[in-house]
């Protein structure tokens, strides 16, 4: 014995078995490099229930399996009632319901059609039979099935408020004329997705293997090709890409809204005009800041005359004139020299001849080399001349004091 | 030339996948465009948020760097007083401004919301004078780093012992307009 599908550890510790019949579709895989060999056949398979809850045990006799010669059965009896114990639970029917399931065989040598019957009450299954097989025409089809039909519905189930007929075939509306009271849940071509219990079976189990239901792939192959469902399907798919691009971009744009009002209502917007002018204040702030102190040159200037008349106070130097001004930018050994500073200075009789004159510039900017911090850059001219019987040393100093504006 | 049903829905079909792809063409741009420009709103208002962030140190630093003219109330007194020479060990060798004149400052071409307030006591600018050089050009020097006040061309004599500083161009510059330029 070999089990397609049970739970050993909620098997039922009362058993009730009974007998049905199926019918079988397997694939043959005989080798990688051959095609799959289709085998349809029928298989005995064993119910087994037990007290309030309802478990169906499915298997296949080793012998049949050996027979398909594969263990991928797709046993569609066992698919059927977990289909229709769904069903019943779903819509609550308490009622006696007869559901009925026509599948329809084709292999290269023949076709047929068989049925399989599920009697249930109070939500339970009570009885099946099988019509293992039925004639293809559909005439004849009909009267077959209301014949097994008459029997069936008789006795405790002459009262039978439901039948509901679930089919993989186009089953002639006619047959209406002849069974009147039977509700027909799939009367359209087959076709895999809207078959009312393989799509069941899907959403329960996952997909079945396609080798399983390999003559039915072929079938819908078949008639998708020969259908106008490929432009059609083509055509779903750009209405489908074109509203989801313009979703997307509806998104996308209506994310850059809400991102524009987060930004606006975190704080208020901030008026251009007034942000140029606090620029413009900014730059005109650096401007004045980055200027050099006139008055820091000064006194490094004096400071290092200061020291030179230390260093000699023979020379009894007096400074008597410092000016300190702006002038257009002189260029010299690619520096830019803005301010000028005249300075007069005094040097006493004893000191009044060129050689000491000469000591006192050197002095002097040895001095101011050593006082000199930072980047100021001085250029210096130095004369000497005597004005008014006294002996003046005029320097000239252009240093770099930067003030654009 | 007859088309059955079936090709006629085919070439339908393509026909309308056409239509699609080139108006989804087309959508694609128009919503770009309208993404890509609120995108450009968006950064504009957010940098310039940043950016007004990132000033208010400086607007701080504005505000209490310069005085308003308000504070000043157009008195030459006040002016004086606020030049704050006695803490510099200097003074002024007339101690009344004898003339004042006041430009508005534009950087760039555009108004800052400050005005220039030069003033002299005497005909060549404005004179001070400290007991020794030293203590005059560390006056000088004290004066020049005053906040809101500039000057560039300084004259330093230093004749009989007398150390005088005459300042050609000492500005104060005070913030105008009121609290709106702020």
């Amino acid at each position: 014995m070999k089990y397609i599908s049970s739970n050993q550890d909620q098997l039922p510790e009362k058993r009730e078995t009974s007998l049905i019949c199926g019918g079988v579709v397997a694939t043959k895989v005989i080798s990688k490099e051959e095609s799959p060999e289709e085998l349809v056949g029928f298989v005995t398979q064993q119910i087994v229930s037990c007290g309030d809850g309802y478990r169906l045990v499915t298997y296949i006799h080793n012998s049949i399996l050996e027979y398909l010669a594969s263990n991928r059965a797709y046993v569609s009896t066992y698919i059927f009632h977990r289909f229709c114990n769904s069903f019943i639970e779903k819509h609550k029917i308490n009622d006696k319901i007869l559901m009925i399931n026509i599948t329809e065989v084709e292999t290269p040598s023949k076709k047929e059609r068989f049925a399989e019957l599920f009697f249930y009450e109070n939500r339970k299954l009570r009885k099946t039979t099988n019509i293992p097989t039925l004639s293809v025409d559909p005439v004849s089809f009909a009267h077959a099935l209301k014949n097994k039909l008459a029997k069936e519905l008789s006795g405790e189930w002459k009262d039978t408020n439901f039948i509901h007929l679930f089919s993989n075939i186009e089953i002639n509306e006619s047959i209406n004329e002849i069974i009147p009271d039977l509700i027909i849940e799939s009367i359209r071509p087959y076709a895999f997705s809207e078959n009312p219990i393989v799509k069941w079976y899907q959403s329960n189990f996952g997909h079945l293997k396609q080798e399983n239901i390999h003559f039915k792939k072929k079938t819908i192959q078949s008639q998708i090709q020969s259908s106008v469902g490929a432009p059609l399907l083509v055509l779903l798919f750009f209405i489908a890409l074109f509203f989801s691009l313009d979703f997307y971009k509806r998104s996308q744009f209506a994310d850059q809204q809400t991102k524009f009002k987060s930004l606006s209502k975190a704080s208020s917007q901030v008026d251009q005009a007034k942000l140029n002018l606090w620029d413009s204040r900014r730059q005109f702030w650096n401007s004045i800041t980055d200027q050099r102190l006139t008055t820091d040159t000064i006194r490094t200037v004096t400071s290092a005359i200061g020291t030179v008349s230390q260093q000699r106070p023979d020379m009894k130097l007096i400074l008597e004139r410092l000016e300190s001004s702006y002038t257009k930018p002189i260029v010299s050994n690619q520096e830019s020299y803005n301010t000028q500073l005249n300075i007069g200075i005094k040097v006493s009789k004893i000191a009044s001849n060129n050689d000491v004159i000469e000591s006192f510039i050197k002095l002097f900017t040895g001095a101011l080399a050593d006082n000199i911090t930072g980047t100021v850059d001085l250029w210096m001219e130095p004369t000497s001349r005597i004005v008014n019987k006294e002996q003046y040393i005029f320097i000239k100093l252009y240093f770099n004091a930067k003030k654009d504006n | 030339m007859t088309f059955t049903p079936k090709t006629l829905l085919l070439i339908l079909s393509i026909g309308l996948s056409l239509k699609l792809v080139m108006s989804g063409i087309e959508l694609n741009e128009k919503w770009d465009a309208k993404v890509n420009f609120q995108k450009s709103i968006n950064y504009k208002v957010s940098d310039a948020q940043n950016h007004w962030r990132e000033l208010e140190g400086f607007r701080t630093s504005w505000s209490e760097h310069f005085i308003s003219e308000e504070k000043i109330e157009n008195s030459r007194l006040n002016i004086l007083k606020m030049l704050n020479l006695n803490t510099y060990g200097l003074s002024a060798i007339k101690d009344r401004i004898t003339d004042t004149e006041t430009t508005s400052i534009s950087y760039k071409g555009e108004n800052i919301g400050l005005s220039r307030t030069c003033i002299s006591n005497t005909s060549t600018g404005f004179s001070v004078t400290a007991n020794t050089l030293p203590q005059l050009l560390q006056g000088l020097n004290s004066l020049e780093m005053q906040q809101g006040l500039e000057f560039s061309d300084v004259v330093l004599l230093n004749r009989q012992g007398v150390p005088q500083a005459y300042i050609r161009d000492l500005c104060l510059l005070l913030k105008t307009g009121g609290s709106d330029s702020e």
